[in-house]
């Protein structure tokens, strides 16, 4: 091992809050070699960003304070700099850079990329006006921005997510940093895009032997990029080790059950996920203890003394804060099948060249200049009690659909026949029926429930509304059999949504879209803004309820990971079209659309020697906008097959095998 | 709750002149209610011997020109002042919140026809609008609530378009709409009452201002009738004597500021409460 860029020694943040001492760094310590890259993952609240930011002091304090605990960079100890001292200011940005989540907000609106890469430039470096730009274009065209020297004028608004990114990179190596970190930074962009930014920053890595941090929350992403991974939970490192170490032999019971449950492009579809029961441990109530043992199948008494473990130590680089060696960690945790459920032939709902367009209007008479076709003949059929995915990256449409076939939106043309009947054209007043039977499950379940309702109140509402309860008696036990359906307890019910956790509030809206019984529900993305940890708990209960009631999805999400486990055939969109329809072993085993194969290409699977081995085709560019779609089919301008007919003509769907439904002109280059 | 209420007034009177302003409100509210109790003479009843007085021990703040006692009628001006203000807030209110609530829900061509009425009603200036009111309908107590209110009207109706037009786009509202709520339903039990705060805010702000606008009404003679105390008519009748009796349009005057500045500054310190930007600060 040479000599450490970085070393963290025993960091300890707390944070005075009315609530109490909030720890939210507890003695982590880590190191990183120059040209390395580390991975540093953990849930929403385990410290990982935290700690990266106390170490050059960009929290505010108070009510932050840093206790104890060394911060060693190129030999010297850094927190012993004042927060705004000129050391610690050329340290950060020169020495230590930082990328963030939000491409959109973090850069000026009103400066140019250009001003902005060479402020920090002339800040750090002694460049004159001329270097600098120079130096600022020649780091645009590094991080694959084309045509830098005219681009480097443009504002951020002329910019897409994916190249703001890279925008952004550019900015934080400007100055030659020794380590970059990335703080979720590709957590915003799509799929596609997000390889293309993590493939760009192993590449500067190579080329400049900078140190790499990426903090996330995915296991997945990382197993490609990084050589050692830190797990952190509740503050605390759980685990570290060499990548091939943490996923081959995970040794904490974190590590472990988060490997579990992932679902996976190669996972078993019949078994049910592990998950790891409860919710993440709320830093403020640490008491001391392993801070994993309240959710820890295999705790026993010592774990809940008040003394952290000591590590077990597996290699130099491999270590688990945890009592047991992993040997000793067996049972607990058994692989159970999934429910099944049945699937008739007939079809619940069938959806026929639907079309949603917005105008787009120009000036203060509100001339109409165009459409944004936000759904472009869209065609597809759902069976009785099967679980339909839909996956897309942004803009493809997956939301306007959902909120069309909710009758949310109107329709611009088409049919929605939902149980023989064409739903399009009914008026609202008619729709009471429709509003019983078909339900949606939002993504984000902070703003999904009413805050100034009871969580009772928002479960028994369609209840109330559809008059399902003839008695106060009769409405109350619904409730607590909707509570206790999907998993929570009945007694919370007068309790206000945000005391709930993000698991539980979800729970809520699953809840309340079953107290109407209804036959249909529509997912949109359920789990994607839930910890990882949870993901699996509320999939499986979306699962199991299926079975139980009898219910028919339409499961949305950008994973295609998660698609594949819950569905039964998916249907892939892009830009509003329907790209491909296949049952789900078809899709993931030979995709017809290239489309769908760069799309499979681009996930991530959580296992080094996987990913090592998995050919890497990345597609060009970025999704464009819906207003300015390509003419012909709208995946050509990326398309590596695409020929002259494809930019001309909007190649129709077809059915090329059994239920297989492709719409391009090229899919027998794929077989 | 009881916890939950607690916290909010520590973060409420944290500010020091917040608590001050609130004492003031109190002290003119008890004055209101219990004006015989809290006035030492009858406010009507002359002495023409002994007009124009000044400070005695008899007569607090001295005398006006019929011999009334000052003191006395200041505390049943605030029985004017606290119903017309409060009354007239709360009538525009209930009529702007509703015009608000419908023009920002339904949108298209309802909030057009609502909201140019509103310029329209904007473009006047209130007092002359209200002037103008009084001069067709006649001076009464419930004639100046009503001319008042629908001077008021516009501001809530803004406010609450505005306010709704960001809530109506909430999860939750379309949460609503899918579990079969009607319009009206939704409106009433998802949009109401998360757009209720700054309203309220705004409501306690604009009691200050119309008890100014109820003062001057009076000021001008357009408002309460005689003999019926009223601060806003104490200062004209006060500021002839001027020179020789400066309480008599001072002390009424002062009483005005006082209520007027307490019910802004009260306002302005439920508002930095309720912001939940702010809360975390102090």
């Amino acid at each position: 091992m040479g000599e450490n860029l970085l070393e963290l020694r025993g960091l300890q943040t707390v944070f005075h809050t009315r609530e109490g001492l909030v720890r939210a760094v507890d003695d982590v310590s880590l190191s990183v070699q120059p040209g390395e890259i580390i991975g540093i993952v953990g849930e929403s609240g385990s410290g990982k960003s935290v700690s990266m930011m106390s170490m050059i002091k960009l929290i505010s304090m108070p009510p932050g304070e840093i206790v104890k605990g060394e911060a060693i960079f190129e030999g010297q100890d850094i927190l012993r700099y004042e927060q705004k001292s000129p050391e610690l200011q050329r340290i950060r940005g020169g020495g230590i850079s930082m990328i963030f989540q939000e491409p959109m907000t973090s850069l000026n609106p009103v400066m140019t990329i250009g001003q902005q890469i060479e402020e920090s430039i002339l800040l750090h470096l002694k460049y004159t006006k001329a270097q600098a730009r120079a130096r600022a274009i020649e780091l645009l065209g590094m991080v694959g921005i084309p045509d830098p020297e005219s681009r480097i004028d443009h504002y951020p608004n002329q910019f897409s997510g994916g190249m703001r990114q890279r925008v952004m990179i550019a900015m934080a190596i400007s100055c030659n940093p020794k380590l970059l970190i990335a703080d979720e930074a590709t957590t915003a962009l799509d799929v596609t895009t997000q390889e293309q930014i993590l493939n760009l920053l192993r590449d500067i890595v190579r080329q400049t032997n900078m140190a790499l941090i990426i903090i996330t929350h995915n296991l997945s992403i990382i197993a490609r990029y990084a050589q050692r991974i830190y797990v952190m939970y509740a503050g605390n490192i759980a685990e570290q080790g060499r990548s091939e170490e943490l996923f081959y032999h995970p040794s904490h019971p974190y590590t472990m059950g988060l490997l579990r449950a992932i679902p996976r492009l190669d996972s078993d579809k019949s078994a049910r996920l592990l998950s790891i029961p409860g919710a993440p441990l709320n830093p403020a109530q640490k008491t001391g203890c392993c801070p994993f043992a309240p959710r820890c199948p295999y705790a026993v008494d010592r774990c809940r003394q008040p003394v952290m473990p000591t590590p077990q130590i597996y290699s130099d680089t491999h270590r688990a804060a945890c009592w047991f060696r992993r040997e000793e960690l067996h049972g607990g945790l058994a692989l159970e099948k999934a429910h099944t459920h049945p699937v008739a032939d007939k079809p619940l709902l069938e959806v026929r060249q639907l079309c949603k367009y917005f105008p787009v209007t120009k000036g203060i008479t509100r001339r109409k200049v165009g459409d944004v076709k936000a759904l472009d003949h869209v065609s597809f059929t759902i069976r009785q009690g099967e679980t339909f995915g839909l996956v897309g990256e942004s803009g493809c449409g997956k939301t306007t659909l959902a909120k069309t076939l909710l009758r949310l939106y109107d329709a611009t043309s088409g049919e929605i026949i939902f149980k023989g009947q064409n739903i399009a054209p009914l008026k609202e007043r008619h729709l009471r029926e429709l509003r019983r039977e078909v339900q949606f499950i939002f993504q984000d379940p902070y703003g999904s429930l009413d805050p100034r309702q009871t969580a009772g109140n928002v479960v028994g509402e369609a209840v109330r509304v559809h008059h399902l309860a003839k008695t106060r008696k009769e409405y109350e036990r619904r409730i607590d059999e909707l509570f206790t359906a999907v998993g929570l307890d009945p007694a919370l019910k007068n309790r206000a949504p945000h005391e709930f956790s993000g698991g539980q509030r979800q729970r809520l809206c699953i809840a309340s879209a079953l107290a109407s019984d209804p036959s249909f529900i529509i997912c949109d993305e359920p789990i994607s803004a839930l910890d990882v940890s949870i993901q699996s708990q509320i999939l499986n209960l979306l699962i199991d309820l299926q079975a139980e009631r009898n219910l028919t999805y339409l499961f949305i999400a950008h994973d295609l990971s998660v698609v594949r486990h819950v569905s039964d055939r998916i249907m892939v969109m892009y830009l509003g079209t329907v790209m491909e329809i296949a049952p789900w072993q078809d899709l993931y085993e030979h995709p017809l659309h290239p489309y769908t194969k760069a799309l499979l290409s681009a996930i991530p699977v959580p296992d080094p020697v996987v990913e090592a081995n998995r050919p890497s085709a990345p597609i060009i560019g970025e999704v464009p906008s819906l207003i300015n779609r390509p003419s012909g089919c709208v995946f050509h301008n990326r398309c590596p097959y695409a020929t002259e007919r494809c930019k001309k003509e909007f190649p129709p769907l077809q059915e090329v095998n059994e239920d297989h439904i492709v719409a391009c002109f090229e899919w027998e280059k794929l077989i | 709750m009881l916890q939950k209420a607690r916290k909010f007034c520590t973060v409420l009177f944290s500010r020091k002149i917040v608590l001050v302003s609130a004492l003031v409100i109190l002290f003119f509210a008890i004055c209101a209610i219990a004006s015989p109790l809290m006035a030492p003479c009858d406010p009507y009843e002359q002495d023409l011997s002994r007009r124009l007085e000044g400070v005695s021990s008899e007569h607090w703040l001295g005398t006006d020109q019929l011999g009334r006692d000052l003191y006395s009628r200041i505390v049943y001006g605030s029985r004017v002042a606290f119903m017309v203000g409060i009354l007239a807030v709360i009538a525009a209110a209930v009529m702007g919140c509703a015009i608000g609530l419908v023009s920002g829900y339904f949108g298209g061509w309802v909030d057009q026809v609502l909201m140019r009425l509103m310029e329209a009603q904007m473009s006047i200036p209130p007092l002359i609008l209200a002037l103008a009111l009084v001069a067709v309908f006649g001076r009464s107590i419930p004639m100046l609530i009503f001319v008042l209110g629908v001077s008021a009207i516009p501001n809530f109706a803004r406010m609450m378009r505005g306010q709704v037009l960001s809530v109506r786009e909430m999860d939750y509202v379309a949460a609503s709409r899918i579990r079969g709520n009607s319009n009206t339903a939704t409106m009433v039990r998802h949009i109401l009452p998360n757009c209720i705060s700054p309203i309220i805010v705004i409501m306690t702000q604009s009691i200050g201002g119309s008890i100014l606008a109820e003062a001057s009404m009076s000021f001008l003679g357009a408002g309460i009738v005689p003999p019926t105390a009223s601060w806003g008519a104490m200062v004209n009748d006060g500021y002839s004597y001027i020179y020789d009796a400066p309480l008599f349009a001072l002390a009424p005057g002062v009483a005005i500021i006082l209520l007027v500045l307490a019910f802004n500054i009260f306002g302005d310190g439920l508002r930095d409460a309720l912001d939940p930007r702010l809360r975390g600060a102090l």
